[in-house]
């Protein structure tokens, strides 16, 4: 009967996303041994934008043991030419009260991190109409111009298998919802899990491919031109540790309409700061 | 490299992000809707739901929206502006308005003698109110506020009753630490038609008694505040006592037990089913009241949940002879999976008031649909048959009827 509320739960994601189906992808490693020791052994899957995708981790995924990762492991590549690209990942309470507690590494195609999202991160979501209690992150990476795609790996640690996430007792949740006073009663405890269901969409901000073409073509647009020299330069100067000079770029860049030079400065920071 | 302007950045970066949490608008409500039938009385009747239990008992739209949102959030100090109404109509055609409309009543004799009138739709107004927290630095939880609000309101829902339940407009501040426990303090206005009535609402909760349990006390003072015209048809002051001991883990499950205690138009709502709200200013009868409550819902099993309530109280007065009353109601709940349950509910009262007897009964079964396994999981579609008896009155449900039954679906949502 979980299929009839997956059934539910699909028409409701229609509703809100439009039309957008989410899909079932699986989790399961393509070679009989599914414990892989790098990244590089994984079955990666290639996602086309924009993705609703649902999978499940179970006995036979694949599994990762590595400095980060001892359990089963969600794999995915994604295109990383349509600019800023907002991905949200949740992580369902099961059944059982088990929770799948998830940590996100992106990196690029050279196996560089640009971002590295971890457990404590991920907020605790009470269950409300047709959504269970589950744990969820927002993000949104900034890809360097001229990049073609990202890798995303979904993973959980040793050190996440040994907590556990307090759910709210249902009948603490009917008396919020309907405006009386929740019961002074224990909350419930969703211990972590190596397998449990999760969901993941991802969407760019824009459909079409937007690095600038530059061998094949003569002329290209000043702005589009400026924007690609601002942008780099900005990342630029933030790797190399000369804020300064990156924010002198972004105000330069504004003031000629580059609208995307702060988000490119913001998250230059961000990764830096990520990986200090 | 430049620590200092690396700072700098990552604050825009955090106010860029927070600027995004504070556009977002808590929605919250509640609904419950359908449509049924009766034998002998056109569409489903409602039959002494307080007493006998509401499932399968309802013939009304009644909804809640509430729109919340936090206004301000720095250290450690948040505002949080919070907003709700109430519809309700009879859900009897499409289009019900809040127009009213009136029809002049003619008397055996031909003559007018009477008005009626009927609301299609009605509309409350019952929250508008903002919740300051961090106000007190030596108190951080505590939570100031003024406005109108539902006010730690108390209630057990298989049957709709309040038993404590103070709302209205007023001020407070609420979940003071005290010594061991959370102290409550606040002023609600009940005015009882002219005369202004205001209760002052004193709790002290979270009296750790033992493991898995705890007790919470309370008083309530309703101060009637007359004007000099008025003084001639005042009565006395009415109060009330409350004491609720909360258990966990009671056979898989919470369970409350309530003694009340109360004097003047509060003692008087204590068989009337009163809640300590709406207070009659005019009484002065001598009047004490009493109850005792037990209610919770227990799972015995993976597979059943069952709620359950017992009511016993007693209102005496100088003029009259004592109302009394006695209730119990269960609801067993069987669950297929995660998403079909089969539902009864049972419920019977007996009562007397003034050497007045009555006494009825009901008994329901439906199958039902829930987002989630839960006795508490909603929205909940139910398709359901009740079997309404009325033990004292031959007529209840029409000439000649002490028995009828209803067939309906409701749906039941909170969010």
């Amino acid at each position: 009967m979980v299929k009839l509320k997956n059934v539910t739960l699909y028409l409701w994601a229609m509703f809100v996303a439009g039309c957008t189906s989410v899909s079932e992808v699986s989790t399961q490693a393509q070679s009989a041994n599914n414990k892989a020791t790098s990244p590089a052994e994984l079955n990666w899957q290639e996602l086309s934008l924009p993705a609703d995708i649902n999978f499940k981790f179970n006995e036979k995924s694949q599994v990762l043991l590595d400095n980060n990762s001892t359990g089963p492991v969600a794999s995915f590549v994604i295109p990383a030419d349509r600019g800023p690209v907002d991905m949200v990942l949740t992580s369902h309470v099961g059944k059982e009260l088990t929770l799948y507690e998830p940590n996100v590494l992106v990196t690029n195609s050279k196996g560089r991190v640009l971002y590295h999202i971890k457990s404590n991160e991920f907020k605790y979501i009470p269950a409300r109409l047709l959504d269970g209690d589950r744990v969820q992150k927002q993000f949104t990476i900034v890809p360097k111009i001229g990049a073609d795609q990202v890798n995303v790996l979904i993973y959980t640690t040793s050190e996440d298998l040994k907590g556990s996430t307090t759910v709210i007792n249902p009948a603490k949740a009917f008396a919020i919802g309907t405006g009386t006073q929740p019961p002074m009663i224990p909350d419930l405890t969703a211990l972590h899990s190596e397998y449990g269901q999760l969901n993941l969409t991802v969407t760019a901000m824009s459909q079409t491919n937007l690095n600038p073409i530059r061998s094949a073509i003569d002329y290209v647009p000043e702005i589009e031109a400026k924007s690609a020299y601002y942008l780099n330069s900005i990342e630029n100067s933030v790797e190399q540790g000369d804020i300064d000079h990156a924010m002198t770029l972004v105000s330069e860049a504004e003031k000629l309409g580059i609208s995307s030079a702060r988000a490119t400065f913001i998250n230059a920071v961000q990764s830096r700061n990520e990986h200090k | 490299m430049n620590r200092n302007t690396l700072g700098q950045a990552v604050t825009i970066v955090t106010v860029f992000a927070s600027a995004t949490a504070t556009a977002q608008v808590d929605f919250h409500g509640y609904v419950r809707a359908g449509i049924g039938i009766s034998g002998e009385n056109g569409q489903q009747v409602r039959y002494q739901s307080n007493k006998v239990g509401r499932l399968g008992n309802e013939d009304d739209l009644y909804s809640e929206i509430l729109l919340g949102k936090e206004l301000y959030s720095q250290d450690g100090k948040s505002f949080y502006v919070d907003s709700m109404v109430a519809l309700l109509s009879d859900g009897s055609n499409d289009f019900e308005g809040t127009n009213t409309s009136c029809e002049l009543l003619k008397n055996s004799a031909g003559d007018v003698d009477d008005v009626s009138c009927d609301n299609d739709a009605e509309f409350a107004i019952r929250q508008f109110n903002v919740q300051a927290k961090g106000l007190i630095p030596s108190n951080p939880d505590a939570v100031s506020w003024a406005g109108k609000r539902y006010y730690q309101r108390h209630d057990i829902h298989i049957s709709d009753f309040y038993y404590w339940d103070t709302s209205g407009s007023g001020a407070g501040i609420e979940n003071l630490s005290v010594g061991t426990g959370k102290l409550s303090l606040a002023v609600l206005r009940q005015d009882s038609g002219d005369i202004n009535v205001n209760n002052f609402d004193i709790r002290y909760a979270e009296i750790a008694l033992w493991q898995d349990a705890n007790l919470e006390l309370g008083f309530n003072y309703g101060l009637i505040n007359e004007t000099d015209e008025q003084k001639a048809e005042v009565g006395e002051d009415p109060l009330m006592l409350t004491a609720e001991m909360t258990m966990a883990n009671v056979i898989g499950g919470l369970n409350k037990t309530i003694f009340q205690y109360a004097t003047e138009s509060y003692g008087e709502q204590m068989a009337g089913l009163g809640a300590g709200n709406s207070p009659d200013a005019t009484s002065d009868d001598g009047i004490d009241g009493y109850r005792i409550i037990n209610w919770g819902v227990i799972a015995p099993t993976n597979t059943w949940e069952i709620g359950h309530q017992i009511v016993y109280a007693n209102s005496s007065f100088d003029s009259q002879d004592d109302h009394s009353i006695f209730n119990i109601v269960v609801r067993p709940m069987y669950k297929w999976d995660e998403n079909m349950r089969t539902v009864f509910e049972g419920g019977w009262f007996t009562e007397e008031d003034n050497k007045v007897d009555s006494s009825g009964s009901k008994f329901t079964v439906a199958q039902a649909w829930a987002a989630g396994s839960s006795f508490w999981a909603r929205p909940e579609l139910r398709v359901y048959a009740s079997y309404l008896t009325d033990y004292e009155n031959d007529n209840a449900f029409g000439i000649g009827n002490d028995t009828e039954y209803n067939l309906g679906v409701q749906v039941e949502a909170w969010w």
